[in-house]
């Protein structure tokens, strides 16, 4: 009872604020506790752009299978995981449905509908997902730019809309074969 | 011997009268039966004396000491209260946080910037607000300081401190 009372306290404070998808996909893990849940409303990208951010988190192997699972995340070779040195991170990044993140990722090549799409940053090394619910063209562009174009230059990868980026700093000659190999199996 | 005679007839009865001895006949039988009374009633609690020596009731005194001290109950790890409720900050207006801490704790501290009673430790977000995230590009950062939120809601109250700036690292990060 006391949890229903306060899972609908943060039901109504979460609607009052206008939220539709980002409410959803909090109150779905919210209650999980092998998950850090977060949701960001508008956070600010520029002067005059906000974007509503939600973060999930795995606090161990089992829960991250599970949202790797759950968002259709492709899973890294694990010698590629297990040859990253400190401080390098593989990001991958792609669109989902933005009521339903957690359904397959758009594939390359399908348009990107604004109004029922939202963009996923991964972090495997931090077992983080970032989901992006963005309802503008602008913030749609921001974040291409933002993560997807920079993670095409990283990889020297010309790919489109709709496909999958890694990002990866300071990549060690070793671990870029290794990211190029797997990327090339996409 | 007489005392110990059968008395199945009316006619013993009237005997025992005569002679003067009904009435310790009448005091034997009532011992007799609060004796009786007495073993009923005390046989069970004696049985579960015993039950609840040999550990299989709740005790902690005396002999029982040492059934109780057994690794199930004693040693055995506590449940950690891992359960957390959400939460939720306002920074637009940067007067109200609502936090719901872990389960045994059974309250929800309600702490208003213009209302904070005295006593209350003022809340985690706020005093690792200065902290900066660890990235490369102090530049870039210093793009993000600025950045601005309406609200957040959040699970886990230890982690929320950092949300903020680890989706400026992010951001930051795939912007190298």
């Amino acid at each position: 009872m006391k949890k229903i009372v306060i899972c609908l306290f943060f039901v109504i404070a979460l609607a009052s604020t206008g939220l539709k998808a980002q409410t959803q996909l909090y109150l779905q893990y919210a209650f999980d506790k092998t998950l850090s849940v977060a949701c960001i409303i508008d956070y600010r990208l520029e002067d005059d752009m906000t974007l509503d951010v939600t973060m999930l988190q795995a606090k161990d192997d089992a829960s991250w299978d599970r949202l790797v699972a759950d968002f259709n995340v492709a899973a890294l070779p694990q010698n590629l995981l297990q040859s990253l040195a400190d401080g390098n991170e593989v990001v991958l990044t792609h669109y989902g449905m933005k009521n339903h993140p957690q359904t397959p990722a758009v594939a390359k090549g399908d348009s990107v509908d604004v109004n029922n799409s939202c963009f996923m940053g991964i972090e495997y090394r931090e077992k983080t997902i970032w989901v992006f619910h963005y309802s503008t063209p602008e913030q749609l562009d921001y974040l291409q730019g933002k993560l997807g174009l920079y993670a095409m230059e990283d990889c020297g990868k010309g790919v489109g809309i709709g496909d999958m980026f890694f990002c990866m700093n300071r990549e060690s000659d070793e671990e870029q074969g290794l990211l190029k190999s797997f990327f090339d199996k996409k | 011997m007489e005392s110990n005679r059968q008395i199945t007839s009316e006619e013993d009865v009237r005997k025992l009268i005569h002679s003067g001895q009904w009435s310790q006949h009448r005091k034997r039988v009532v011992r007799r039966v609060v004796a009786a009374g007495v073993a009923v009633v005390a046989l069970p609690l004696a049985t579960i004396g015993l039950l609840r020596q040999d550990g299989l009731g709740a005790s902690s005194s005396g002999p029982m000491v040492a059934s109780v001290e057994t690794p199930m109950s004693v040693h055995a790890p506590q449940e950690q209260p891992q359960q957390v409720e959400p939460a939720v900050k306002n920074r637009a207006h940067n007067t109200t946080v609502i936090a719901k801490n872990a389960e045994p704790r059974q309250e929800t501290a309600v702490l208003d910037s213009e209302t904070q009673p005295a006593s209350a430790q003022p809340p985690q977000e706020f005093a690792m607000a200065s902290e900066q995230p660890q990235v490369e590009r102090p530049d870039i950062l210093a793009e993000f300081q600025e950045t601005e939120y309406s609200m957040i809601v959040w699970n886990d109250y230890s982690e929320a401190d950092t949300i903020v700036d680890r989706l400026n690292h992010f951001l930051i990060k795939k912007g190298v």
